[in-house]
């Protein structure tokens, strides 16, 4: 093969990986990362740093290409986006310029991956739940209106639902802030995670206000990045047209899949991001 | 499906913009105009012959607005690229940029207030890591 050749093949593998993580990333409101990361680091001897960089600015681009689909929809809910981002920016900003100094990245990516593998156990038990039953507004909740409803269109009805568990999920939220700012990544997983565990709002509702939030704090995080020269533009440019593409084909499959379905592939998800996580900071090289 | 929800703020009078349409338009907006931007400054690259298949993967970001804007003038198709990351990495903070505004429209001083703060620490963020 002609070394021009080899590049050919090289670029058609990075759009692949980045169109399936566009479309797990939209359905399951994690964004992308997960595919693209270790594809690019394992398979295409890309550097972790430039790697990561590169999922950043692809979390953006399916946040914004998916988001303003389930947005427009109106399967998002945009009072608990907002309300929850306000936990996760701050959280973000004390994780990056107080606790990095503090606490070291390894160690921090091996107590990710456990917890998560851990909140494996929760989404399992629940793993063939259509709906969330019996959820009754909390005080929070009912003060800050952040119960809504969606139109489900596998189900071919208007589903309502109510929020509980507030003060757990902005905790959450706060920790998720604290990881992406101490290691970049890994945000959504912890969002989609307290609007299962906690707030118990239908899942199509949860990954696609999940998707709505991550764009926000990958945006923050994606200025670091640029500024240490991390983004290499012209990799950038297969990996955010492909993983738009993935995205906007991913919106048509959520919306038409069953809530039950899609807590199948957040689950797959949570547990592969788990083990690259806890392998990680054992520095296997991911 | 346009069915109007529940979500919608009770104060916004039927008809009117939701915070929802205008999420959807920016976000569309950002992020097809930066793909395209992006495209644009590939094509250009391979056009003038600075870049080549092997160089994708190397060729690292300059960061400074001003040397990319000079970058652009003259035509540079990776100064063109990096336009449009900086159109995607912006426009999610457009969108909270303009929540606020709605919110504030709609008389939800509550979740204008919120929003603000989202941005106000998002941008402290990006300021202080300098």
């Amino acid at each position: 093969m002609t070394p021009e050749m080899q590049s050919l093949s090289w670029l058609v593998k990075v759009a692949a990986a980045s169109f399936a993580g566009g479309m797990v990333g939209s359905i399951s409101g994690l964004g992308g990362g997960i595919v693209i990361v270790p594809v690019l680091t394992v398979f295409l001897g890309v550097p972790i740093q430039s790697a990561i960089a590169a999922s950043i600015v692809s979390v953006i681009a399916v946040s914004s290409g998916a988001g303003s689909v389930y947005v427009k929809d109106r399967i998002t809910n945009v009072r608990i986006a907002m309300f929850l981002e306000l936990s996760t920016a701050a959280g973000s900003l004390i994780g990056a310029a107080v606790l990095s100094q503090y606490v070291s990245g390894d160690f921090l990516s091996i107590l990710f991956g456990l917890i998560l593998l851990l909140s494996l156990a929760p989404i399992l038990a629940r793993l063939g739940e259509e709906l969330p039953q019996g959820v009754v507004n909390d005080g929070l909740a009912t003060r800050l209106k952040l119960n809504g409803s969606y139109f489900d269109k596998r189900l071919q009805q208007e589903i309502t639902y109510n929020v509980t568990g507030i003060p757990a999920a902005l905790v959450v939220m706060f920790i998720a802030g604290i990881v992406s700012g101490l290691l970049g990544i890994g945000a959504g997983v912890l969002k989609v995670l307290a609007h299962e565990i906690f707030m118990k709002v239908p899942t199509k509702v949860s990954t696609a206000t999940s998707n709505f939030m991550i764009g926000v704090t990958a945006a923050a995080a994606a200025g670091v990045y640029l500024q240490r020269g991390l983004v290499l533009p012209f990799l950038v440019v297969p990996v955010a047209t492909a993983v738009v593409i993935g995205a906007f084909v991913g919106t048509l499959l959520m919306e038409r899949m069953s809530n039950a379905r899609i807590r199948q592939v957040f689950a797959i998800a949570l547990g592969a991001i788990g083990l690259e996580m806890v392998l990680r900071g054992f520095g296997s090289g991911f | 499906m346009d069915q109007n929800s529940s979500q919608t703020s009770a104060s916004a009078p039927p008809g009117s913009i939701t915070i929802q349409d205008v999420s959807a338009w920016v976000l569309r907006i950002g992020v097809v105009s930066s793909v395209t931007v992006m495209l644009l400054g590939i094509a250009l690259s391979f056009l003038h012959r600075t870049a080549s298949l092997e160089r994708l993967e190397h060729d690292q970001f300059e960061y400074c607005p001003g040397l990319v804007w000079q970058g652009v003038t003259e035509g540079s198709g990776k100064a063109v690229v990096e336009v449009g990351i900086y159109l995607l990495v912006l426009t999610p903070i457009i969108r909270v940029f303009s929540s606020i505004i709605l919110f504030a429209i709609e008389k939800d001083w509550l979740y204008a207030m919120i929003t603000a703060l989202v941005l106000i620490l998002t941008l402290t963020g990006l300021l202080l890591l300098d």
